[in-house]
């Protein structure tokens, strides 16, 4: 069915097979996933908090925490009811 | 032109000939006068006009507009609604823009004092004339500032870049590991080299303009003392070059507080160093960009605004007072 390149082993990505991987984890994607109102605040603070953690400062969970009050604080200045 | 001509007669008319209007003139004395007046005055503004209605359109009306959407807010529930002053105290407590400005005024203390001394070096070198080809040193140092900052952070970026740039390649072909300048640690001191690249050139062409300007009987007076060249470069071109070096730290101050296409361009190869809110700049850019924060974003430029000022100012008023007690 699928080009046979499309399964290949890149050296690039470490001696993966990358489609594969995408579509291991496309399929562990819960579909019941909703976007947030405001999904571009989302998107831009998750950037500055993971990328902070990627560059070194402090761990990836104190980041998902941290972006976690944000977003609550954010929704609650748009005058949003949080619910959690 | 009718009523130019008016003027005209009317000046005739206030001579000592008999001219046909004489009797008239006596009644229309007054408000031929008052008219006159009125023309002297609005001229001058007729010739600025083109200055004045394209500064009114695209800098008085943009800040009044600015400054009355900062006193808004607009959010998703409740819309728009008259808050007063209650962005501006967000800004007064907000951590991603305090960041911010202190990123940068650590980058200007060391930034610019690394410029300006450097151009008051070249400056002062090339003023004493001891170069051969000295038109070419001089053209040689300006001519990074008429390349586009956009276009020299764009070549820099290469230069800095972890996978392709000569620095890194060089190093990996040695065998060493390459250098990282766009960490954390090191972006600061890579804008800092980028700009002050782009620069120097800048003021010292300010400086030798100002050193041109010192009378050549100082030297001879200063030498006839028994001065050397380093005595006359300290003692006498540098107290004469004071104005030209406040302007120069007035205009640093301002351009470094207002960082933006430099860091804003080493995003695209660092995103996590260089984060939405590195430079308070970059901060009202997405905020109004990218959230559409607009009343925010204003409040925010305007803290901005303010917060040059207010360094600008107290530079001034410390180097006056300084001066004066000396």
């Amino acid at each position: 069915m699928s080009p046979p390149r499309f399964w290949t082993v890149s050296e690039f990505y470490g001696g993966q097979a990358v489609n594969k991987v995408f579509i291991e984890s496309a399929k562990a994607v819960d579909p019941s996933f909703q976007w947030s109102p405001f999904q571009d605040y989302v998107n831009q603070t998750m950037g500055d908090k993971l990328g902070a953690a990627a560059a070194g400062n402090g761990t990836l969970a104190a980041a998902f925490d941290s972006l976690q009050d944000t977003l609550v604080q954010y929704a609650q200045d748009q005058g949003f009811t949080v619910k959690t | 032109m009718t009523e130019a001509s008016a003027a005209v007669n009317g000046n005739n008319n206030d001579g000592t000939d008999a001219s046909p209007g004489r009797t008239m003139a006596a009644s229309r004395k007054p408000p031929l006068r008052k008219r006159r007046r009125f023309r002297v005055s609005i001229v001058p503004y007729l010739f600025l006009a083109p200055f004045l209605l394209l500064f009114a359109a695209f800098l008085v009306a943009p800040l009044v507009y600015a400054l009355y959407t900062s006193v808004f807010r607009d959010t998703l529930v409740g819309g728009r609604q008259f808050v007063g002053f209650a962005n501006y105290l967000r800004v007064a407590v907000d951590s991603n823009f305090w960041g911010g400005v202190s990123n940068l005024l650590f980058f200007g203390a060391t930034q610019v004092p690394i410029m300006l001394g450097l151009a008051l070096t070249l400056g002062i070198v090339l003023d004493r004339g001891a170069l051969h080809a000295r038109g070419l040193f001089r053209l040689g140092f300006f001519i990074p500032y008429a390349v586009p900052s956009v276009v020299a952070a764009l070549v820099w970026g290469d230069i800095y870049g972890p996978a392709f740039g000569p620095f890194s390649q060089r190093a990996r072909g040695l065998g060493l590991p390459p250098p990282d300048f766009l960490s954390n640690r090191t972006m600061l001191f890579s804008l800092a080299n980028i700009l002050t690249w782009e620069f120097t050139g800048y003021n010292m062409v300010i400086y030798y303009a100002a050193l041109k300007a010192i009378p050549p009987d100082l030297r001879e007076a200063a030498v006839m003392d028994g001065a050397g060249a380093w005595q006359y470069a300290l003692f006498v071109q540098l107290p004469m070059l004071w104005p030209a070096i406040l302007l120069t730290i007035i205009f640093s101050i301002n351009g470094t507080l207002q960082l933006f296409n430099e860091p804003y361009l080493m995003r695209s190869i660092a995103p996590a160093v260089i984060n939405t809110h590195y430079t308070p700049n970059i901060y009202a850019y997405f905020l109004s960009a990218a959230i559409q924060q607009y009343n925010y974003a204003a409040a925010v430029s305007f803290v901005l605004g303010l917060l040059i000022a207010v360094i600008a100012g107290a530079f001034t008023w410390a180097t006056r007072r300084g001066r004066g007690a000396s």
